[in-house]
């Protein structure tokens, strides 16, 4: 199998879990990468590298939760897949509504692992296509002028020209004249279109 | 008929009168007193007193108090009777105090309200009475008070003499004659050899004659069961005991609470166990878990290699390197975790077993979780051993239990264990055996008895023969069991004789 285009990050105190997996993942065509604390995988990564994370729940400094809890707050976007020595249910409960792929027991089977790395592969995709999206739809909302912008925010809230002229204190002839304007550069047909790109590009939130 | 009174005027009436008498109006006010009543107080006159309240006549202490009574009195005027409550202190005019009983009358003389006061003087003899009366009365009091039944036993003609409340607790009818006897027919048989042993160890004539001890007492009456505190002492005359004189004490809540108490400190101690087998496990997984983590992904890796059908050979080396290192480091691991567990400063002395287990008889009887009869047979001159006194102690706490409670599931009565204890043929050893009356135990079980963690008790954690055979080794000694015996169960262990 060829997975080229995926690093699996293995995040595990112990040497040789990290060197056994990795063996066990390269033969399978992973590229691998081992940290031995979860500060260290912080320290090399960066929000731009796609790939999935196989984290061991229990580890000296921060452990598994906590590295998860890290990685949202620096919106590294990997999926990741946690290892226990012992099924730690409310740990479990808690990372997977955080987002985990899956939960794995040590020992794990080369079966369970491949399984559940074709599970992060599929949300990895997920994702590049969410991070495309995003990046066009930002790269075209930086297009607009600063009231457009003001424009466009208040348009996909529902309020009418008249509103939108009256809150920003200008014509109601110019709010259609900017309103025309945006449509024509972020390509948008309808409002709909317009609110599902300020979606994307973060500007609703 | 004439009236022979005729012609006689009430003050001299009043004078002739033998009892102290004195006339007062509603406020209080002394209107008369007679002859008998100034001689006591010591008035040669009447002009002295008349006039004057009575409270006059008493000492000031107790006036206010009276003048509240009076009060009461005018409220309400009775007769009331000498004796009746009524006793107070007189003045005499040279400041004496003089105990007194009066009697009250009141008199309505055309609308107007008297009242005639009797006093009546105890003699000294009878003051006495008095005085005897009333600190029995105070001691009954508190007898009652604090609950205590009283006894007397006459030890020469064999009498007893008992309170209301011994009959009460034995359940004894009013009238019915008690005796020795039949007091200790009252007794728990349980308890009959520990009373009895307390008994003579108080009729000894060398020793303090001091009786104490704690038995179940069940009514005659409603056959209830109350534990009793006996705290008595025996008299001795030319060396023979004569008198045991002690009160008795109803220790039931106090028991009911000691024992709710302690099978509390039981269930936490059973939760620390449970804690403790809980982290000793979860220590136990880490050392190993992550050394099979790895040789479990090693092995699969050098599967995988083989199965491709061309085996780098690099890799299958690296792989199998990888589970030899980490099987062996696993290993390690377990032995230094053993180690440490097992690492402990026992101290070792020389241990006489008859004390030992007549300190832990008492603190099993204390413990009325199990109901059984321990028998102990034990030779007169049985040398010392040596061993760890805490570690034996444990030891046979945990034989003695397990042995009631197989009995107490099987509902066996009577529950009875036997202890015994001999030199072994070579004179090195002391052999202990605990053998109960229980339903024995099948093979099928008894394979597997001394595995940790294998238990048949529903809340137990299967430790405790495991361990008990650790602390035996480690003193020099074996443990183990012998069902030979179809129906009992013998656990045997052995340690080495003092030197």
């Amino acid at each position: 199998m060829n997975h080229n285009d995926i690093t699996v990050f293995i995040i595990d105190d112990d040497p040789a879990v990290r060197d056994s997996l990795s063996l066990m993942l390269q033969q399978d065509g992973y590229r691998t990468c081992s940290f031995e604390s979860g500060d260290a995988f912080i320290a090399a990564c960066n929000p731009d590298i796609h790939g999935c994370a196989i984290v061991d729940i229990r580890m000296p400094g921060m452990d598994g939760i906590q590295l998860q809890e890290e990685m949202i707050r620096l919106q590294i976007q990997f999926p990741i897949i946690f290892l226990t020595a012992h099924g730690d249910i409310p740990k479990s409960v808690k990372a997977m509504k955080a987002g985990a792929v899956d939960f794995l027991t040590k020992p794990v089977t080369r079966k369970d692992l491949l399984a559940a790395l074709q599970t992060a592969g599929k949300k990895i995709e997920q994702i590049k296509i969410r991070t495309a999206d995003h990046l066009h739809a930002k790269s075209l909302l930086e297009s607009l002028t600063e009231r457009e912008l003001q424009v466009t925010a208040l348009a996909i809230l529902g309020h009418s020209n008249k509103e939108i002229a009256r809150k920003l204190g200008i014509s109601h002839r110019t709010i259609e004249i900017h309103k025309s304007n945006i449509m024509k550069k972020t390509g948008s047909l309808n409002l709909l279109e317009l609110a599902k790109l300020a979606h994307d590009g973060g500007l609703s939130d | 008929m004439t009236n022979p009174l005729e012609g006689l005027d009430s003050k001299t009436l009043f004078d002739a009168a033998a009892d102290a008498m004195l006339l007062a109006d509603a406020e209080g006010n002394i209107l008369l007193t007679n002859r008998a009543l100034r001689k006591m107080l010591g008035y040669s006159d009447d002009v002295d007193v008349i006039g004057n309240t009575v409270e006059s006549l008493i000492p000031e202490r107790h006036r206010e108090r009276h003048q509240q009574h009076r009060k009461h009195y005018a409220a309400n005027p009775t007769q009331r009777a000498m004796g009746n409550g009524n006793n107070l202190v007189v003045l005499t005019s040279d400041g004496r105090e003089l105990p007194v009983y009066i009697g009250l009358s009141p008199i309505n003389d055309h609308g107007k309200h008297l009242v005639l006061a009797t006093f009546h003087f105890p003699d000294r003899n009878q003051q006495d009475k008095i005085a005897l009366w009333e600190s029995e009365e105070r001691l009954r009091l508190a007898k009652s008070a604090a609950g205590l039944g009283v006894f007397d036993f006459d030890l020469i003609n064999q009498t007893a003499l008992c309170d209301e409340r011994i009959r009460e607790l034995w359940g004894f009818a009013e009238d019915e004659p008690i005796s020795y006897g039949k007091l200790t027919d009252g007794l728990h048989p349980q308890d009959l050899p520990i009373r009895n042993a307390a008994l003579q160890q108080a009729m000894n004539p060398d020793g303090d004659g001091e009786y104490q001890v704690e038995y179940r007492v069940i009514n005659k009456r409603n056959n209830s069961e109350h534990w009793v505190a006996t705290t008595g002492k025996v008299f001795f005359s030319n060396g023979n005991a004569i008198r045991m004189v002690g009160i008795v004490r109803d220790i039931s809540s106090q028991k009911r609470l000691e024992r709710d108490l302690r099978r509390q400190e039981a269930e936490m101690a059973n939760l620390a166990k449970r804690q403790l087998a809980a982290q000793t496990a979860a220590a136990i997984a880490h050392e190993i878990n992550q050394p099979l983590a790895a040789i479990s992904a090693y092995s699969e890796v050098a599967l995988h290699s083989i199965s491709s059908g061309q085996p780098d050979a690099a890799q299958l080396t690296h792989a199998l390197q990888g589970c030899f290192t980490q099987a062996q480091r696993a290993g390690n691991s377990l032995h230094e975790l053993l180690a440490f567990l097992q690492h402990s400063n026992t101290e070792v002395e020389a241990i006489d077993l008859s004390t030992l287990l007549h300190g832990l008889v008492s603190s099993i009887k204390n413990d009325d979780l199990y109901d059984f009869d321990l028998v102990l047979e034990l030779p007169d001159k049985l040398p010392s051993f040596s061993g760890n006194f805490t570690q034996i102690r444990k030891v046979l706490l945990n034989l003695l239990y397990n042995a009631a409670e197989a009995m107490h599931d099987a509902e066996i009565s009577p529950a009875v264990i036997t202890v015994r204890a001999e030199l072994t043929a070579d004179g090195k050893n002391i052999q202990v055996s605990v053998r109960d009356s229980g339903p024995g135990i099948s093979s099928a079980i008894a394979q597997r008895l001394f595995e940790p963690f294998f238990t048949t008790k529903p809340n137990g954690i299967g430790m405790g023969l495991k361990v008990s055979r650790a602390m035996i080794e480690s003193m020099g000694g074996n443990l183990w069991m012998d069902n030979a015996e179809q129906h009992f169960t013998t656990f045997h262990f052995t340690l080495p004789r003092a030197k």
